[in-house]
C-alpha cells in the first residue's frame, strides 16, 4: 500500500472512529433523557391516579376515565393499580401485574422505583392517606420515545455512510495535498541526471520537514556534482594548475642555466625551485586527494588557517610569477582580533582557488590594479577581489562555471576556462559562497563569504 | 601566577610532565604541586590512622623526586611543593583546586594507566572538574609545545572560542582540526599521521563534558594512547 493510500485510509477510520463515538454518546444521552421525561410523565400521572383514588368519588373516576380515553391517549397500553400496604413488607397483590419482586422491595424500602421491560415502563411510587400507604403503580408504553429513538437511529445510519464517502475523499484530497510537494520533488529529482548535475531543486516554503528534505538534497547533489566534476575534469585541473609553478621553475632553471654563477646563487635559486617544486608535490597531492575522495570534508583533517595570512601567502605567489603584478592587499578593515580570521579549509586548495581568482583579475585587467580586501565579522569572513578590467558580459556570466568555457571577449588573453570553475568548487566545498558582479569594460567585484553559521553548523551535523 | 598539579606515582615519566609544567608557566611565577595519593586506611582511632598511613618512597621513587627537585631549582620562577593525601573525595579535591589556585592538571602517562582505585577515582574527579587538564603521551617530551590538532566533538564550540581560550591560557595555536575520531580510527589514521607531520603538530585538543564517575575494568583506549600525543583536555562549558 502506498503512503497516499494509507493517509487516506487512516483517514477515513479514525474520522469513522471518532463520528461513531460521537453517534454512541448522542444515542444514549438522546434515550436517557427520553426515558427521564416519560418517566416524569408517568409520576404525573400516578400523583392523579392516587388523588382520584382518595377522593373516591364515582363521578371523577368516570371524568378521569373519560378524559384519558378521548384526551391523553399518548400513554399507549396504560395500566395503572393502586395497592393497599398491610405492613413493613406485605400489600395486597394485583394478579395482573406482571412484575419482578425486587420492583416492590424496592418500593417499600425507598417510597419510589421505576422498571422497563420491552419498551413498557413500570412506575411505582408511595402514597400515604389516613395513615394507610398505597402503592400506586402506573404502567405503559412509550411509542414516541422509541418511535424518535429509531429515527434518530436511522438518521445516523445514513449520515454516518455519507459522512464515510465524505471522509474518503476529504481522505484523499488531504494525502494528494501533503504528498503534492514531495511529488513534485520526486518529479524534480527524476529529472535530474548526470548530464545536468548542476540543476537544484525548487526550496518549499511554508513547510519546514519538507524544505529540509530539498536542502539535503541540494546538499548531495552539491556534493556529487563537485566530486563528479572534480574526478571528471582531473587531467584538466591537474594541468592548468601544475602549469604555473612547472613555469616558475622551467624560468629559474634557465636564468642560472645562462652563465657560470657562483655557489650562492647556484644555492638561492635551488632554494627557490624545491619551494616550488614542494608546492608542486602538495598541490598534486591535494587534487589527487580531492578526486579519490570527492572531498568529504567530515572525513578528513581540515588544516585552520588565519585567513590574512593566505592571502598574504597568495600575493607572494602571484608576486614570483608576475613581478610587476597591481595586487593590493587591503586588511585595514580585517578585525584586530585574531580569532575571527580563522578558518578550517584545506589550505592549498584554497589557496590555489584565491590565486585563480586573483590571477583572472590580474590577467583580464592587463596588470591594472586589483584589490584584495578582507572583512570579517562573528557572522562571517569576506573577500572581496575587485579589478579594473575587462568585465564580463551579462550573458556569460551563467557559464562561468562550466569548465571550458571562454567568454568571447576573452579570447585574445590565454587561458583554458578552467581557473574559475576550480575555484568555485573549491569555495563551494569550504562551505563558502563565490558571487560575480561585473559590467562590460568596467571592471569585475568577485566576493567570496565565509558564513560562520555555516561553518558551526557542518560542525553539529558532524 | 599559575599553579600547577601533577598527580604522581613517581615513575620516571613525572619529570616529562615537570618539565611540561615549566613550560607552561613560562616566565610566570608558578608553583608546581606533586601530588601523591593513597587510600585512607581503614582504622579505629587516630593513632593507628597515623601508623597505618604509609608514605614512605622506593628508592627509585627517591630518585625521581630528586630530579623533579633539581629540574624546579633551575628555574628560579618555578617553586615544587610536594602533597601527600590520603583518602579522596569530590570536596577534597576541589578544595585541593581552589586552595593552591591550580590552573592546570598534568597527568603523566603513567598515572592514568594506574589500576588502584583511588588514582582512577582521582583522575575522574579531575574530568568533572572545570580545570583543563593535559594528558600526557606515552612519548618522551620536553613539553613545549605549540601546534596543535583540534579534536572536534559534537558541540557548537568552534576553533574560534577554543583558540580565545587557548590565547589566555596557553601558549598554542591550533593548526588543524578534525572530527571524533573515536569510532573509525582505522579510516582516519593515515589522514591523522599525514597532518601531524606536515605540520609538525605535538599537541592533541579536545572538549570535554560532566561524565558520570565509574570504575571500569577494562580502559577504554583514548587518544593518547593512539597518537602518542599530549592531549589538552578543555572543561567545554568553561571555553
Amino acid at each position: 500500500m502506498n503512503i497516499r493510500k494509507k493517509i487516506t485510509f487512516t483517514y477515513v477510520s479514525l474520522s469513522t472512529f471518532s463520528t461513531l463515538l460521537l453517534c454512541v454518546l448522542v444515542f444514549i444521552m438522546f434515550r436517557q433523557n427520553n426515558q427521564y421525561h416519560f418517566l416524569k410523565r408517568l409520576e404525573d400521572r400516578a400523583k392523579i391516579v392516587a388523588s382520584i383514588h382518595f377522593q373516591n368519588d364515582p363521578e371523577k373516576i368516570k371524568y378521569y376515565s373519560n378524559l384519558k380515553k378521548n384526551g391523553l391517549e399518548e400513554l399507549i397500553q396504560e395500566e395503572e393499580y393502586v395497592l393497599k400496604v398491610n405492613s413493613e413488607n406485605s400489600f395486597e397483590y394485583n394478579i395482573k401485574l406482571d412484575v419482578p419482586n425486587e420492583f416492590f422491595t424496592h418500593i417499600l424500602q425507598s417510597g419510589k422505583d421505576w422498571y422497563e421491560d420491552d419498551n413498557k415502563y413500570y412506575l411505582g411510587q408511595i402514597f400515604t392517606e389516613n395513615n394507610q400507604k398505597y402503592i400506586v403503580i402506573i404502567a405503559a408504553r412509550d411509542r414516541m420515545g422509541k418511535n424518535t429513538t429509531l429515527f434518530i437511529v436511522r438518521i445516523m445510519f445514513f449520515a454516518g455512510i455519507g459522512f464515510l464517502l465524505l471522509a474518503y475523499f476529504f481522505g484523499r484530497i488531504l494525502a494528494k495535498r501533503v504528498f503534492f510537494p514531495v511529488s513534485r520533488i520526486t518529479k524534480e529529482v527524476k529529472r535530474i541526471s548526470a548530464s545536468n548535475l548542476h540543476n537544484r531543486l525548487p526550496d518549499v516554503k511554508n513547510s519546514p520537514e519538507l524544505s529540509d528534505l530539498t536542502a539535503t538534497f541540494n546538499d548531495m547533489l552539491d556534493r556529487l556534482e563537485t566530486s563528479f566534476e572534480i574526478q571528471a575534469n582531473f587531467i584538466n585541473n591537474a594541468s592548468h594548475e601544475l602549469k604555473t609553478p612547472i613555469t616558475t621553475i622551467i624560468a629559474e632553471a634557465e636564468i642560472m642555466l645562462l652563465k657560470e654563477r657562483d655557489a650562492e646563487e647556484y644555492k638561492h635559486s635551488l632554494g627557490n625551485i624545491y619551494n616550488q617544486a614542494s608546492r608542486l608535490g602538495n598541490l598534486t597531492e591535494s587534487l589527487l586527494k580531492l578526486t579519490q575522495t570527492g572531498y568529504d570534508g567530515k572525513k578528513q583533517v581540515q588544516d585552520i588557517a588565519r585567513i590574512d595570512e593566505l592571502l598574504l601567502d597568495v600575493k607572494s605567489d602571484i608576486d614570483k610569477l608576475h613581478p610587476n603584478n597591481r595586487v593590493v592587499i587591503k586588511l585595514n578593515f580585517a578585525p584586530t582580533d585574531s580569532n575571527l580570521l580563522l578558518l578550517p579549509c584545506n589550505k592549498p586548495l584554497l589557496e590555489l582557488a584565491i590565486n585563480n581568482i586573483i590571477t583572472n583579475g590580474v590577467k583580464y585587467s592587463d596588470n591594472n590594479e586589483v584589490f584584495v580586501v578582507l572583512t570579517a565579522s562573528n557572522e562571517a569572513i569576506k573577500i572581496a577581489i575587485n579589478d579594473i578590467g575587462i568585465g564580463i558580459p551579462p550573458e556569460d556570466i551563467p557559464h562561468l562555471y562550466e569548465p571550458f568555457f571562454r567568454g568571447k571577449i576573452a579570447a585574445k588573453y590565454i587561458g583554458y576556462g578552467l581557473g574559475l570553475p576550480l575555484a568555485m568548487k573549491i569555495i563551494r566545498m569550504h562551505d563558502g559562497e563565490l558571487l560575480v558582479q561585473s559590467e562590460q569594460d568596467k571592471g569585475t567585484i568577485v566576493t567570496i563569504i565565509f558564513k560562520k553559521s555555516n561553518i558551526k553548523n557542518s560542525n553539529v551535523e558532524s | 601566577m599559575k599553579n600547577i598539579l601533577i598527580p604522581t606515582t613517581l615513575q620516571s615519566d613525572t619529570l616529562s610532565a615537570v618539565k611540561s609544567a615549566i613550560f607552561q608557566a613560562s616566565t610566570k611565577d608558578c608553583t608546581i604541586l606533586l601530588m601523591m595519593t593513597t587510600e585512607a586506611p581503614d582504622t579505629y582511632s587516630a593513632s593507628q590512622y597515623l601508623r597505618e598511613m604509609r608514605i614512605g618512597l622506593t628508592p627509585n621513587q627517591e630518585e625521581v623526586l630528586e630530579t623533579c627537585r633539581y629540574i624546579a631549582s633551575i628555574h628560579p620562577n618555578c617553586t615544587l611543593k610536594i602533597h601527600n593525601q590520603s583518602g579522596l573525595s569530590s570536596l577534597i579535591f576541589k578544595g585541593i583546586i581552589e586552595f593552591y589556585e591550580i590552573k592546570l592538571v598534568v597527568f603523566p602517562h603513567s598515572y592514568r594507566q594506574e589500576t588502584q582505585k583511588i588514582h582512577q577515582y582521582l583522575v575522574q574527579l579531575a574530568t568533572n572538574h572545570k580545570c583543563p587538564i593535559l594528558n600526557l603521551g606515552n612519548i618522551e617530551c620536553e613539553g613545549n609545545f605549540n601546534k596543535a590538532l583540534y579534536i572536534e566533538n559534537n558541540t557548537t564550540k568552534t576553533v574560534e572560542n577554543i583558540q580565545q581560550f587557548l590565547n589566555e591560557h596557553f601558549p598554542l595555536e591550533i593548526v588543524s582540526q578534525t572530527s571524533n575520531f573515536q569510532d573509525n580510527y582505522e579510516d582516519m589514521s593515515t589522514y591523522l599521521n599525514e597532518a601531524i607531520s606536515k605540520h609538525s603538530i605535538d599537541m592533541l585538543v579536545q572538549t570535554r563534558k560532566n561524565q558520570k564517575i565509574k570504575f571500569n575494568k577494562a580502559r577504554k583506549e583514548d587518544f593518547n594512547d593512539k597518537l602518542g600525543l599530549p592531549v589538552l583536555s578543555l572543561y567545554e562549558e568553561a571555553v
